[in-house]
């Protein structure tokens, strides 16, 4: 319960004037990732830089070739990098197309249906990720669902094989895998608006369009950014949807990465997984720069 | 925000019109998320070892094998004990976190945001060789579920920050004034009013957590002892192959999670009444 | 988990006979979650009970593969012994030796490996040779597999030897034409036909068969570059590649696959086993490789005892059949052949899977690490191919 506390503290009356007291509530989970995350990644860091005859031994000398390598290799790591984050980010641009609409559908449904439907939307996650995907296979293959119906009712008779193992089948089943986090985070942003301002832009004229882009929109954006962070960034890390539903031209950057580890190139493997977060890190500062959340909500 | 609210202009029709459009797109967008558990559950009574169609005999073999796996049932126990705890943890220290970060200015902050965004950026296989380097030549740990559970934490916490904050943002403090100029002290305030405002963010978060670390593999992989989770129990059944046995199990958890979640929300929707 | 299981026969059932009206599935599904609680709580109950009554220290820590135990073996272990034991599974040998590495004997006695994999654990330091005389199920085992040479360190043995099956190609007759050479695979006609399991290293291996190395699991860097080129030539017709051999069965069930370019044996039996066509396997004349694999005792091992005591409950005949009637591939125990031989049902397979000619396993190109700098090579010339 400490942590909870902390949480109250902040609205004491008491409040330091140097030291705001709610930095406190910082301090579990900066303490947690220092200790849990950020010294085991130091440890990972110098193995990058280490060129190690031994497994996993810091005995070695000094080397900057894991990264070298990462940027030749016949250009393949930087290539596919490229190509994962092109393909994250169609599928979480797809994850904000079909989810927005689904979260608004939900938080226009009464309150006792609200919590029912969020539950439902929840749901599917508990069922083992694997398996799900494992399902896919089942629906896009060439005697899969999507094949059988369309042969049931007349309209192919060959089976449709371009359903499955490629980029297509991949951005499919992550859009699949990870719509539940866009629809939450909107859903939650949706729900707090302050509705009266919608009924303030219809009453002065405005038409849907542009009171969903004026008002709904920007009201939300908390939600989007969030979303895309849950759906982003977790894809980058992908490793299971291309496998199983990828077929040849769906290997993401991953994939790659634990081929290597798996060869027990952890020194290199660690290089690949730095420059790939180097790269998401960028992407993110730019993204906070354009979405300044701060500068929207300090009125 | 009803339709029925809006300016009166329009027809009735034209009001229900896009409603019933919208409530179209929903049926339609769980029919996307429901469809790989249809497929799973009903290949769980189908008598074939393969998941492909066309379907073979019914049966309930599947089902009477899950009964006879121990380290399934173990697996199944070691997995709530972890989820459960790292739920609760993370929960607690990810809704504390979110606060400073969404109420005060200090210098830094942006890259304090950044930093603990972190863990999700790293692949995991990395992350649980790193945590495995830490606990066991660095730390000299004994590897257990606690040791799994510190590192989901680690995996789990951003999730929660996010969630939080994102339901902070636009928070209106003039609630929290208020209670407090009515002669409320801190904490009372804190539960009576700031805590029911942002329990939907915190239950969200929550709910993400236990998600995602009831479903973790890799990670739990490096920094687990000598037992096992339901993730790396059907990630190991590898050389010799998935059966339907998992799809069994896969369909009792959803009738399992959907039936506690369905009747709990009937059982508060009537107490509410 | 009594409860629970026959509330799912009602449940379905009552699906089946469309009589469930919403209070019952409630009333069902609140059945089935008691059943699943008080499953564990009992289970939890039974573990501590059967551990204080140990004979021998343990608990015993396990880390293995899935394939290589049942639950029969494990409750009548834990019955006789006393001992409790952790199984931890694992599906890459890469995994496996780093987990070993770092957390050695206190939490692991006992590690499973491919053929080659356990010279590389014992020059690692991470195992201790087994003296397999000292076992009395070892006595059961084909003489050929208590002498591997690869194995040997003086007169003792690094691994118990547990399984084995060549890794071959198999096809649909409907579709191909019969082969005899890795060359057929790269037929145009056969253009996402083709499913592999993913494999990088044997994958490497085999397309060193094919562009003519002499060593596939020792290519110079020249033999390791024409093993690329021919993946490359390769990719065009590959569907995909697999993560788990059962999802061969299912992709020749359903017709998507016309080859699978590296199946162990047995492959035949389960795809007709689960209604699919009668697929042929192929020993293509470059030769081919299999894997041999089997259990190491950790050096330092906490409970020793108690892990030499495993090896020599589980290797026994009667297990063995059991596992032979699940997995359907070769294994290192005669006896348990010799019995299967006598069972109508299982003779055929006996000798379908090689089962019977031991020697064979000693004619396959066994896999296992490229020594030294040549896993690194095999592994990036892997990811060049699949990532052009």
């Amino acid at each position: 319960m400490r942590a909870a506390s902390n949480v109250a503290v902040h609205i004491s009356p008491r409040v330091g004037r140097a030291i705001p007291r709610l930095l406190w509530g910082l301090l579990p989970l900066a303490t947690i990732d220092v200790v849990l995350f950020v010294i085991p990644m130091v440890f990972m860091a110098l193995f990058s830089f280490r060129f190690s005859e031994e497994l996993l031994g810091l005995v070695g000398r000094w080397t900057v070739a894991h990264y070298v390598k990462v940027f030749t290799s016949e250009g393949i790591y930087l290539r596919i990098l490229v190509k994962t984050i092109v393909i994250a980010v169609v599928a979480t641009a797809a994850c904000l197309l079909v989810g927005y609409p689904f979260a608004y559908f939900i938080a226009n449904a009464s309150r006792r249906w609200q919590s029912v439907l969020l539950t439902l939307v929840i749901m599917p996650f508990w069922t083992s990720y694997l398996l799900r995907v494992y399902a896919w296979t089942a629906i896009l293959g060439d005697r899969g669902l999507i094949n059988e119906a369309l042969r049931f009712f007349g309209v192919t008779d060959q089976p449709l094989s371009f359903l499955l193992f490629n980029v297509f089948s991949e951005i499919v089943v992550f859009v699949y895998l990870y719509i539940p986090y866009t629809v939450l985070a909107i859903y939650a942003s949706l729900e707090k608006m302050d509705r009266s301002l919608v009924l303030a832009a219809m009453d002065l004229g405005a038409t849907p369009v542009q009171t969903f882009l004026r008002i709904v929109l920007p009201q939300t954006l908390p939600g989007v950014y969030a979303s895309i962070v849950f759906v982003f960034i977790p894809i980058l890390g992908e490793y299971v949807t291309p496998t199983l539903v990828g077929g040849m031209s769906g290997v993401l950057i991953t994939n790659l990465l634990v081929n290597q580890i798996h060869a027990l190139e952890f020194g290199f493997g660690a290089a690949i997984a730095f420059v790939m977060a180097t790269f998401v890190l960028m992407l993110l500062l730019g993204l906070r720069r354009s979405v300044d959340l701060e500068r929207l909500y300090v009125a | 925000m009803s339709p029925e609210r809006f300016p009166r202009r329009s027809p009735r029709w034209a009001l229900r019109l896009p409603r019933l459009l919208l409530a179209l797109y929903g049926l339609l967008g769980f029919v996307f998320l429901y469809l790989p558990i249809a497929v799973l559950i009903v290949f769980s009574f189908n008598s074939s070892a393969v998941i492909t169609f066309p379907l073979q005999h019914f049966t309930l073999s599947w089902y009477r094998e899950l009964r006879e796996d121990f380290v399934l049932l173990g697996a199944v126990r070691n997995s709530i004990v972890v989820t459960v705890v790292t739920t609760v943890g993370a929960t607690l220290v990810g809704t504390a976190a979110a606060f400073p970060l969404v109420r005060t200015g200090f210098r830094m902050k942006r890259m304090v945001n950044l930093f603990l965004l972190l863990p999700i950026v790293i692949p995991g296989i990395l992350t649980g060789i790193a945590l495995l380097i830490l606990f066991v030549p660095v730390l000299n740990l004994t590897l257990s579920l606690n040791t799994v559970i510190a590192g989901q934490i680690v995996l789990a916490g951003p999730f929660v920050v996010l969630v939080v904050a994102s339901r902070l943002y636009g928070f209106n403090q003039q609630l929290e004034a208020a209670a407090m100029d009515l002669g409320a002290t801190p904490w009372r305030t804190f539960w009576h009013v700031t805590f029911p405002l942002i329990l939907p963010g915190v239950l969200a978060g929550a709910l993400i957590t236990f998600t995602l670390t009831f479903d973790e593999f890799i990670v739990t992989f490096f920094t687990i002892g000598p037992e096992s989770t339901l993730p790396m129990y059907i990630w190991s059944l590898v050389k010799f192959g998935v059966t339907p046995k998992l799809n069994a199990l896969a369909s009792i958890i959803v009738v399992l999670t959907l039936g506690t979640l369905l009747t709990a929300n009937s059982l508060l929707r009537r107490r509410a009444r | 988990m009594k409860d629970g299981h026959t509330a799912v026969q009602s449940l379905a059932q009552e699906l089946r006979e469309g009589q469930l009206t919403r209070r019952e599935f409630f009333r069902t599904c609140a059945r089935l979650g008691i059943g699943v609680m008080a499953a564990s709580s009992v289970l939890r109950t039974l573990g501590g009970g059967t551990a204080s009554a140990a004979a021998l220290p343990g608990p015993l820590n396990i880390l293995v593969w899935d394939d290589h135990f049942d639950e029969p073996e494990l409750k009548d272990f834990v019955a006789t012994t006393g001992v409790k034991v952790n199984t931890s599974l694992f599906d890459e040998n890469a995994d496996a030796y780093a987990k070993t590495k770092l957390v050695g004997g206190r939490q692991i006695d006992v590690v499973s490996g491919d053929a080659l994999w356990g010279p590389r654990y014992y020059q690692s330091g991470l195992v201790d040779p087994l003296d397999l005389s000292q076992f009395t199920s070892a006595k059961e085992l084909f003489p050929v597999f208590r002498e591997i040479s690869f194995w040997k360190v003086g007169t003792r043995s690094i691994m118990f030897p547990w399984s084995w099956a060549p890794i071959i190609p198999y096809y649909d007759p409907r579709y191909v034409t019969p082969f005899d050479s890795y060359e057929a695979l790269f037929d145009p006609k056969y253009r996402r036909r083709i499913v592999m399991e993913k494999t990088p290293v044997d994958i490497m291996a085999q397309m060193g068969l094919v562009s003519g190395a002499k060593k596939p699991y020792q290519m110079t860097a020249s033999e390791v570059k024409a093993a690329k080129e021919a993946l490359i030539r390769l990719k065009p017709n590959i569907l995909t590649f697999v993560e788990q051999s059962n999802q061969f069965v299912q992709y020749f069930v359903n017709g998507s696959a016309w080859i699978i370019a590296n199946a162990h044996t047995g492959l035949d039996y389960r795809v007709k086993q689960a209604g699919g066509p009668l697929v042929k396997p192929v020993y293509p004349k470059e030769g081919y490789v299999g894997f041999l694999d089997g259990e190491m005792v950790v050096k330092n091992a906490a409970h020793r005892d108690a892990a030499m005591a495993w090896l020599d409950h589980k290797n026994q005949a009667k297990y063995v059949v059991l596992n032979f009637q699940k997995q359907l591939r070769a294994l290192a125990n005669e006896k348990a052949m010799k019995i299967l031989q006598q069972d109508p049902k299982y003779a055929d397979l006996v000798h379908a899977t090689g089962y019977d000619q031991p020697d064979v396993a000693l004619r396959m190109i066994l896999k296992g690490p490229p020594p030294g700098e040549g896993l690194k090579m095999y592994i990036d010339a892997f990811n060049e191919a699949i990532a052009r």
